[in-house]
């Protein structure tokens, strides 16, 4: 079957049948609407978790880890598809140090932290969301930016959102997590927030 | 056969079948959902690596080269796409210039450095990753920011720090990507690297 098109911007009104519009060298004219992750929120399977005050973070890829993470536990059926880690300085932080996402096993993370289904009360998550637990070594991923230590106020009066898109590049399977990565141990000053999809593996 | 949409909303029950939606300028509407890279990482198809400590990086085309590279071994039989680029200040910087992306033979490499599939337990990469190597002198291609030397007393928090590639630099078997600074950093950055393996 040969499904065709009809070049060029045409003006049509509500309820008119139209051919689909191509432009010149034949692509299809798309107008994307409505946001990526609505369809998945509406049903239920979009959850995010954050770190309800600042939390301490131990350095590098340590096994004792504190921070944020979003576990997957071993028989959920389930995988995690990671959207977004977010990023905030809450308070003048006492070290300078890189900010990271890395993964690992899953350990003994429990649901220490609620995760909250992004449509309120439409479904309920797998997921074992912690800012602490002893974890399987993990390893470092993705770098995406870097926490200072101003000494004072005479610094940025305030800060873009320093959030990762990660678009769903990583899917956490069933016994690993996701977990928030800083290169230095850093007293609580910051928190870190997760979005993701859970999906029948 | 001429496929038709209809301008406005509908209002369909699940499991119903309707006509195409568009807009009054004639373009399809079509509601795009999912992580964009979410089909990729769940074949297989995605992979990614990250220095594990700050790197010192040499200057210019310096083919003594340190920071972070990838490269594709001549008869891979595989494309790879680069999708993002990461970078970092560790500490202070010791100078200030040009951090970048340029591009080179695979000569050098070798697999020190693991990649990690985006999907754990799904897929092997074929990429040769390293954090130093002997190039060829490589040729700067992206210019994706500068590094500074400014105190760490002058600023709360900097990033992301992620270059949105999407798919703009394909390296092909016996090429490679590493990254690029105009002046020498010594221990200051770290680096990662997002990419896609298809078949070539």
């Amino acid at each position: 079957m040969k499904v065709d098109g009809k070049v060029g911007r045409i003006s049509v009104g509500k309820g008119t049948d139209n051919p689909l519009r191509l432009d010149p060298q034949g692509g299809l004219m798309v107008a994307g609407y409505g946001g990526e992750y609505a369809e998945a929120a509406l049903a239920g399977r979009l959850f995010s978790v954050a770190n309800q005050a600042a939390v301490a973070t131990t350095a590098n890829v340590a096994t004792t880890w504190t921070g944020l993470g979003v576990g997957n536990p071993a028989g959920s059926g389930k995988n995690l598809i990671i959207h977004e880690f977010g990023y905030s300085v809450i308070a003048v932080p006492p070290a300078e140090t890189t900010i990271g996402l890395m993964s690992g096993p899953l350990g003994d993370m429990a649901q220490a932290l609620t995760a909250k289904c992004a449509m309120n009360g439409a479904g309920t998550s797998i997921a074992h969301c912690d800012d602490g637990a002893t974890v399987g070594t993990p390893v470092l991923e993705r770098i995406f930016a870097t926490q200072a230590q101003p000494a004072n106020t005479a610094v940025q009066i305030s800060i873009n959102p320093i959030i990762y898109k990660l678009h769903g590049s990583l899917i956490i399977p069933q016994g690993r997590a996701a977990l928030s990565y800083t290169y230095a141990l850093s007293a609580a000053c910051a928190s870190f927030y997760f979005l993701w999809e859970e999906v029948t593996v | 056969m001429q496929l038709e949409s209809k301008v406005g909303p509908a209002d369909l029950a699940s499991g119903s079948k309707s006509q195409l939606r568009s807009d009054t300028g004639g373009g399809l509407l079509a509601q795009v959902y999912g992580g964009k890279y979410a089909e990729a990482t769940r074949a297989g198809r995605m992979f990614c690596i990250a220095n594990t400590a700050p790197v010192t990086t040499t200057k210019d085309n310096d083919t003594t080269w340190t920071g972070l590279g990838i490269a594709n071994p001549t008869g891979s039989d595989k494309n790879i796409i680069l999708h993002e680029f990461g970078w970092a200040h560790q500490i202070a910087g010791d100078d200030d210039g040009l951090v970048g992306l340029a591009t080179t033979t695979d000569s050098g490499f070798a697999a020190t450095l693991t990649a990690r599939s985006c999907y754990f337990g799904t897929g092997t990469s074929i990429a040769e990753c390293v954090a130093t190597a002997t190039i060829v002198a490589p040729i700067l291609e992206r210019v994706c920011g500068t590094h500074g030397m400014g105190a760490v007393t002058t600023q709360i928090a900097v990033g992301p720090n992620i270059v949105d590639l999407a798919g703009s630099m394909i390296i092909v078997p016996g090429r490679s990507v590493v990254t690029w600074t105009s002046e020498i950093t010594t221990t200051v950055l770290m680096f990662s690297f997002l990419w896609e393996e298809v078949d070539a």
